[in-house]
This record gives structure tokens, C-alpha cells and sequence, in this order.
């Protein structure tokens, strides 16, 4: 438990309790931000998009360890998501399986194919990484395609409720998926706090840092790279399945080079290297992107002249565009550029004082 | 007046300091020899000095500030780079690497590289990549030597050689040192006494010894202090 | 022998598409080092603007084509080298950082392209020579095969022919080698840069319109789904390797081709298979520089 510890230091961390514990009273009752929410928060459409966020959030955070951690880019994270979100659909349908038994199998498959898969793919390092990890998922997206009468092709594999329990299932019971949902992001952001403060992460960061250093005090890189690799397979093979309940179905796009590029933004817009910049990102994405959609319809928007609503229609413009503008003057991210803010209150503080 | 003057320069490589605090003047004849260990940053001073590497303090060619200035800025400005391993690009003709480097083209300067290096002219077509190690060498000097330049920068051009070879290219070095001043980084101490008059010992990244080559060469206890070796041959 | 004529002419005229977006990939990241997301959004820049340009002038004239072609390699070149300049050229070296902003470039410009031009296909008119189809030993190839494959190789000579030939062609050969050696030769490497985001984006742009012709439609998507094989074709040929390019981009399509007809559809996953053990066995790839 010295992670614990290690955690609660930091002042953080007296906040991240603090919100946790916010969030999770959110179903019971109706606190409202209008323009942000859809409706009060004890809604189910609402708790369904806050659900979905920490869902993303929680698999940008996996996407953080392998980037913000390890160093190493991947261009086929999503794999993993996948694996998750069809996994758990295909046994479901194909056997008689409880949810729980099934989930730890599937689980269990995310952790061996992620073992397997780093096992090759670590034989090469930075551009050709991202290449061989993008094969993969390239390979993955054809099987699901390709074999449909298990996978259902491009429609989509909806759901076989048959075997999850009733407390999960059906509009009424959205606020204990979004607790479901709440725990597992919970539980990733630990697991990747653990993993940056341990031995094997000091490992990783040094590597990133000099390979040639670390191999000469006599440790081996790639067994942490793909501790990393499995860890953050796992986690969003976690984060896939629950999703897949919450949103009935597992589509083609799980698996999609789109989705791991959008990962890839979030973390660099949240700021590489930084765990809150990541999980928040992926919160504030996925709410946006869900917001925008409905927002680009709004009436007050059509009167707009074409060349201003056409771009602002068009979510993945906007985000592009942010992204492009904060690599280019941002290189922190918004997690660098609120330390910059708060450092610079500081310094402003100490010359008042 | 020098030719070059450096004044506190520090370099990194990836974060690195590779040269941590380097002071000194080059002048505007002969040969100066930039000695020391290996590992003590020889090599790094040179790229330093044309912007190969991130580095800092105050770098003067000419009178010209060129701390600022990108790599190839400063080459233009008459300064000739001989790489330490040669550099030359292996998949492309003798001909096509001299044409590269050539700024004002190749016919200027031609005779006077026929005459120093006999040898590559026969083989103009061949790929540079096929050549043997004192030939690519031979490339390595006649790119830089295709230009009329103010100063040559000439890293450790005998490494590897066989000792005729070596002997070849000191004899083409002292040529081409008749008309442009030069900095050499070498290791081999008998080429140093052949051609240089004035040297320059780093260690740890500083500057220990500034004065005439045959003071250093001559004093075996300054040359075992700064070089660790004898002060004859390797 | 029907039935393998007309793959081979269709893998070789899928390849020459391959071709026409991995030869300047490949040769951008060999001198720069940047993988470049917004290569398939030249490509369907330059289709779109062929295709507006045949809307414009009407009719399905060899004229016409010719005009767009023209056109197409003009807006695919204009739009790289702005995207050279303003966006690449200020993150000097940061090669991660390069790759990044593609990737945001490329979002941006698939969104903006189906708010423009709406997510559905929009038709193209092609010349009537280019339905038809000319019977070889048996198979009825369509026309339109012809096309791409006399296209792309004269492409592909008129790159080497460049390369070895002019001064600009001499500084990107030595600089896909040593980049850091040609600036120390004095020479604004730079300069080089744009300029193979120029060819690049003339030549994807070029092929927009071509594959417009194949497949009988511009969409925001065009681009996008030919660049996941055109990076594994750059991998395979070798990054920084024109002919390298063009070896891989007919063998990865030609055994698509043959993959998906006598093995049951598997085209995709034998060639994610080919690349792999490209890159397990020969990381460099076929013809690709080594590593420094």
C-alpha cells in the first residue's frame, strides 16, 4: 500500500477522492449545468454520457501509459478496446456464460494477446512501432469484418442479455453502469499511478530518457515496455467490455485507426506525460463529442453564413484544429499550460509578498 | 587577429553537455592541432562550431558572429568539414559527392584536386559506398577542398588507415594547409609533429594547454599528463 | 488463365494507386523523417478539385480528363507545400511532434471535406474508352487498368528521372542518406524539404484523380482508405526508397488481389501478414537505407 501513501502527498490527490466522491453521489440527485449536460444528473441520458466519458477517459489514460509513461507510440490501441467490446459480445451469444465468468475470460484474453503481441512488436522501436502495432489492429478490423456471421460485419453485434444480470440492464438502471464506470476509471487511474511510481516505471521513464543507460546497469527494457504494453492492454480491454453494456452494441468502429488517433489527441492535448491531463481530456472529448453532435444541429447555428457552419458542424474540424494549434504553441498541452499558470500565480504571489 | 575565435562555448547532444566551458583562437595560417583524450570532446567542439549541435557562447569566424547562424549559413561563409568517419554518401557516384559539396562549381578547383588525389580521379563513377576506406577518406578531404575556403575543419583523417595511407593523406592535409588555415582533430601524435605548429588540449570538456605543438610534443611529461601516451607513435 | 490475367492487371493497377501516395511518403519520410497522416487528404484534395473541374467544364472528353489530371496534381502540390511551410517547417526536426500535426491535419481536413462535400460518394464522369474493356488472352480487362498502370510508371520514371538528373534531385538523394551531412556541405537542406512536400503532393493529387477514375467516385474518404496500404507498402519497399516503392506497392496489391480470389477473401490479412515478417526479418525493409 505505499503507493497510497505516495499519492495522498500530494495535495492532488486530496481532490481526487473529493471528486470521486462527487461523482458517485451525481445519480442520486439533480444537479444541472446546462449547456454541458443534457439534463438534470440523475437523468439517464445524462449519467449515460458521463458514463461513456469515463470510459474514454479511462482507456486515454491506458493510451497515457503506453505514451506518457513507456514512450512508445501506438497506432493500434484500440485493438485492445475491441477485444473488450466484441469479446464480451461474442461470448454472450455463443455460450451460456454469466457476465462475471465471461468478463475475466475476456479479460484474460486482452492480457495474453496484449503479452504476445508487445512480445513482437518491441522487436522494433519508435516510427516502425506505431507501424507494426497499426498492422495489428488493421488485422484485427479485417477479422471482424471479414467473418460476420459471428461478428455481425459491419452492422454491429447488439447485445444477448440472457446472462447479465437485470441490475444492469434496461434505461432505468444506466446509474449503476455509470457507477460501474466510475470504479474502473477509478481503478486505472491507481493502477497507473502505481505503475509510474514503481521500479518498473522509474525503468520506462529512464529508457525514454537513454536506453543505452539503463542497459548498462544491467536491466532489461523491453520486459517492463511490455509490462507497460499488457498493463495498458488490459485496461482498455476492461474499459471495452463495460462500454459495450452501456451502449448495447459492438461496432467496427471499436477497432478503428480513427479511434486510436483520437486517443493520441486526447493525450497530447491533455498534455503527454500527465495522468489528469489524460483522464480529463478523454472526459471533456467524450462530452464534446457527444454535445457538439447535438449542438451542430442546433436551429441558431443554420442562420450562421456557410463558410463559419459548415467547420463549426463538423466536430472532428474543431478538434483537429485545436489540436494542430496546441502542438504547434502548446508543447505541454493544457496540463502544461495550467503549471504554467499556477507557477506563474506563484511567482506573482512571492513578488507581492 | 584570429581567424576564429571561440569564447565559452558549451554543447549538448539530447541533453547532454559534451562540452562544458571551451575558450580559444584560431590563427589565420597553418595547421592548429585540437588534441586530448579520447571521449574529452573533441569531435563535439567541431560540430559545435558549425551548428551540428546545439550549443552556446560566443563563436566568431571573420569577425562575423555565428553562435546563431545554421549549419549551412555558416559553411557558405568559407569554411571547409571533413567529418570524423568520413561521411561520404555511400549510394552516390565520387563525381556526384564532389558536385554536392562544390559551390561554385566543380571547374574552379579541379586540377588542384586531380593533382592531390590521383587516385579517386580514375574512379568518378564508381559509388562511393565501394570505395576502401583511405579513397572514401580521399572524398571525405576533396569535398572540402573543392571550395576556396577561409578555414578548414578536419576531424581525425587518419583513423583506421593503413600507415601508407596515413602518410598520403598528411601529405595532402600539409598541401592544401599552404593555402587555408586548418583545425585538426588527430590522434596519430606523428602526423601532429609532421604538420601542425600550434595545438590545443582539451580535457573534461575545457581548454588545458594553448601554445606552439612542438612545446607540447617535445615535453614528455605534458604529453603524458594530457595525452597518456609517450609522445612517440601510437 | 483468364481468371490470373485479370487479377494481375487489376493488382497492378491497384498498385500503381498504392504507388502514386507511397512514392512520395516514402520519399518524404526518408529525407525528413516525418510520417505524414495528411498524405490521403492530398490525394483526396486533388480528387475533389479534378472532379469540380470536370463539373465545371462538362462532358467526358479526353480533354477534360487531361485538364483535371493537370489540375489535381496542381491543388494536391499547392496544398502540400503550405502544409510544409506553415506547419511542418516551424517544428524543425521534433519528428514526433511532425507526425502529430498531420494527424490533426488530417482529421480536420476529412471533417471539413464532408461538411463541403457531404460522407456520401459523388460520381464522376469518365471517358467512354475507360468502361470499356479489351480482351487479353481471354480476359476481359477493363480499360481503365491501362490507365493507372501507363500513369504510374511514367510517374515513376519522371521521379528517377529528376532524382538523377537535376541539383535538387542530387541534394534529396544525399539527403535520404545524411541529412546533417548535406547541411554541413552548406547547403539549405530546408529547401529540399518543401520541395518533396511539393512532388509529393502533386503526385497524390495526380493519383486522386486517377483513383476517381477507378473507382468511379470522389469521397472524403478516398484518401484515407488507399493511405493504411500506402504506409505498408512504404514499409515494405523501405522508407526513403522510390523503387522500393513501387516494387512493394504491385506486390502487396497483386497479392491482395490473388489473397482475396483463391484464399476466401483474405486479401488485408495476408498482406498485415507480409508486414509483418518485412518487418520482423528485414526491419529496413526491401530496399530501405539502414539506420543510423
Amino acid at each position: 500500500m505505499n503507493f497510497l501513501s505516495e499519492i495522498f502527498k500530494r495535495r492532488g490527490l486530496i481532490v481526487g477522492p473529493l471528486l470521486v466522491a462527487a461523482m458517485a453521489v451525481l445519480p442520486l440527485i439533480d444537479f444541472e449545468l446546462p449547456g454541458i449536460f443534457p439534463g438534470p444528473s440523475s437523468n439517464p441520458g445524462t449519467l449515460q454520457i458521463l458514463a461513456l466519458a469515463l470510459l474514454i477517459g479511462s482507456l486515454a489514460l491506458s493510451y497515457h501509459l503506453l505514451l506518457g509513461v513507456a514512450g512508445l507510440l501506438s497506432f493500434g490501441h484500440a485493438l485492445y478496446f475491441a477485444i473488450g467490446t466484441y469479446g464480451l459480445a461474442i461470448l454472450l451469444r455463443q455460450t451460456d456464460i454469466a457476465l462475471l465468468p465471461a468478463m475475466l475470460i475476456v479479460g484474460l484474453v486482452g492480457l495474453v494477446v496484449a503479452a504476445v503481441l508487445g512480445r513482437i512488436s518491441l522487436q522494433v522501436s519508435g516510427i516502425a512501432f506505431a507501424m507494426v502495432t497499426l498492422a495489428f489492429a488493421q488485422a484485427g478490423s479485417v477479422l471482424i469484418r471479414r467473418n460476420s456471421e459471428i461478428t455481425n460485419g459491419e452492422e454491429g453485434l447488439p447485445i444477448n442479455t440472457a446472462n447479465v444480470p437485470d441490475y444492469l440492464v434496461g434505461v432505468v438502471n444506466t446509474k449503476n453502469l455509470f457507477w460501474l464506470a466510475l470504479v474502473i476509471a477509478v481503478i486505472a487511474f491507481l493502477l497507473v499511478t502505481w505503475f509510474e511510481k514503481s521500479r518498473a516505471g522509474h525503468v520506462v521513464a529512464a529508457t525514454r530518457e537513454n536506453e543505452l543507460r539503463v542497459r548498462v546497469l544491467g536491466i532489461r527494457p523491453t520486459r517492463v515496455k511490455i509490462l507497460a504494453v499488457v498493463s495498458a492492454g488490459v485496461i482498455a480491454t476492461v474499459a471495452g467490455m463495460v462500454y459495450f453494456v452501456l451502449q448495447s452494441t459492438a461496432s467496427p468502429a471499436n477497432i478503428s485507426a480513427d479511434l486510436t488517433l483520437t486517443l493520441l489527441v486526447i493525450v497530447v492535448l491533455g498534455g503527454v506525460g500527465s495522468r489528469w491531463g489524460a483522464l480529463i481530456g478523454g472526459v471533456i472529448y467524450m462530452i464534446l463529442d457527444q454535445r457538439l453532435t447535438s449542438l451542430a444541429r442546433a436551429p441558431e447555428l443554420k442562420e450562421l453564413p456557410e463558410f463559419l457552419y459548415i467547420p463549426l458542424s463538423e466536430p472532428l474540424f474543431l478538434l483537429g484544429s485545436i489540436f494542430i494549434l496546441v502542438v504547434l504553441f502548446l508543447p505541454g498541452g493544457f496540463a502544461g499550460l495550467a503549471k504554467r499558470f499556477r507557477t506563474g500565480k506563484r511567482a506573482k504571489l512571492k513578488e507581492l509578498a | 587577429m584570429s581567424l576564429l575565435s571561440v569564447k565559452s562555448m558549451s554543447a549538448t547532444i539530447a541533453g547532454q553537455l559534451v562540452v562544458e566551458d571551451v575558450s580559444f583562437e584560431i590563427p589565420e595560417t597553418g595547421i592548429t592541432a585540437l588534441l586530448g583524450r579520447n571521449g574529452v570532446g573533441k569531435t563535439s567542439t567541431l560540430r559545435g562550431l558549425i551548428g551540428l549541435i546545439d550549443r552556446k557562447g560566443e563563436i566568431s569566424f571573420g569577425g562575423k558572429d555565428i553562435s546563431g547562424m545554421p549549419t549551412n549559413k555558416i559553411i557558405q561563409l568559407g569554411i571547409g568539414y571533413v567529418p570524423e568517419d568520413r561521411e561520404v554518401f555511400a549510394s552516390l557516384s565520387v563525381q556526384e559527392n564532389l558536385k554536392l559539396a562544390a559551390r561554385k562549381g566543380l571547374d574552379s578547383r579541379w586540377d588542384f584536386i586531380e593533382k592531390l588525389f590521383p587516385d579517386i580521379f580514375g574512379r568518378l563513377h564508381q559509388r562511393a559506398g565501394t570505395l576502401s576506406g583511405g579513397q572514401q577518406q580521399m572524398v571525405s578531404l576533396a569535398r572540402a577542398l573543392v571550395n576556396e575556403n577561409q578555414l578548414l575543419l578536419v576531424d581525425e583523417p587518419t583513423k583506421g588507415l593503413a600507415p601508407k595511407i596515413v602518410q598520403e593523406t598528411a601529405a595532402a592535409l600539409q598541401l592544401a594547409a599552404e593555402k587555408t588555415p586548418m583545425l585538426l582533430v588527430e590522434q596519430n601524435l606523428t602526423v601532429v609533429k609532421q604538420l601542425a605548429e600550434d595545438a590545443i588540449v582539451l580535457e573534461g570538456g575545457r581548454v588545458v594547454f594553448q601554445g606552439k605543438a612542438k612545446e607540447l610534443l617535445s615535453d614528455e611529461k605534458l604529453t603524458a599528463k594530457y595525452l597518456g601516451v609517450g609522445g612517440g607513435d601510437e | 488463365m483468364s481468371d490470373v490475367i485479370l487479377l494481375l492487371m487489376t493488382g497492378l493497377g491497384l498498385g500503381a494507386l498504392y504507388f502514386l501516395i507511397a512514392g512520395g511518403l516514402s520519399l518524404i519520410y526518408g529525407l525528413m523523417g516525418v510520417l505524414n497522416f495528411a498524405h490521403g487528404s492530398f490525394l483526396t484534395v486533388g480528387a475533389i478539385a479534378g472532379w469540380e473541374i470536370s463539373k465545371l467544364l462538362g462532358g467526358d472528353s479526353w480533354g477534360v480528363l487531361l485538364i483535371s489530371m493537370v489540375v489535381g496534381a496542381l491543388v494536391g502540390a499547392v496544398v502540400a507545400t503550405a502544409t510544409e511551410l506553415l506547419l511542418i517547417r516551424p517544428l524543425y526536426l521534433r519528428h514526433i511532434e511532425q507526425a502529430l500535426i498531420t494527424v490533426g491535419l488530417s482529421l480536420a481536413s476529412v471533417a471539413l471535406f464532408e461538411g463541403i462535400w457531404g460522407v456520401d460518394p459523388n460520381y464522376v464522369s469518365r471517358p467512354p474508352w475507360l468502361i470499356e474493356v479489351t480482351k487479353i488472352a481471354g480476359a476481359l480487362v477493363p480499360n481503365d487498368r491501362f490507365l493507372l498502370i501507363g500513369s504510374a510508371v511514367l510517374v515513376l520514371f519522371g521521379m528517377l528521372a529528376f532524382l538523377r538528373y537535376t541539383r535538387f534531385g542530387l541534394i534529396i538523394r544525399a539527403g535520404v542518406e545524411n541529412r546533417a551531412m548535406v547541411q554541413a556541405l552548406g547547403i539549405d537542406v530546408r529547401r529540399a524539404f518543401t520541395l518533396v512536400f511539393a512532388i509529393g503532393g502533386a503526385v497524390a493529387g495526380f493519383g486522386g484523380v486517377l483513383a476517381s477514375q477507378y473507382f468511379g467516385y470522389v469521397s472524403p474518404h478516398l484518401g484515407g482508405n488507399l493511405l493504411i496500404f500506402a504506409f505498408i507498402v512504404t514499409i515494405i519497399g523501405g522508407l526513403g526508397s522510390l523503387v522500393g516503392a513501387a516494387i512493394a506497392s504491385v506486390l502487396v496489391a497483386v497479392l491482395q488481389q490473388f489473397a482475396n480470389f483463391y484464399l476466401g477473401g483474405t486479401g488485408d490479412l495476408v498482406i498485415v501478414v507480409l508486414l509483418i515478417v518485412v518487418l520482423l526479418t528485414r526491419p529496413t525493409g526491401l530496399l530501405g537505407k539502414r539506420a543510423h
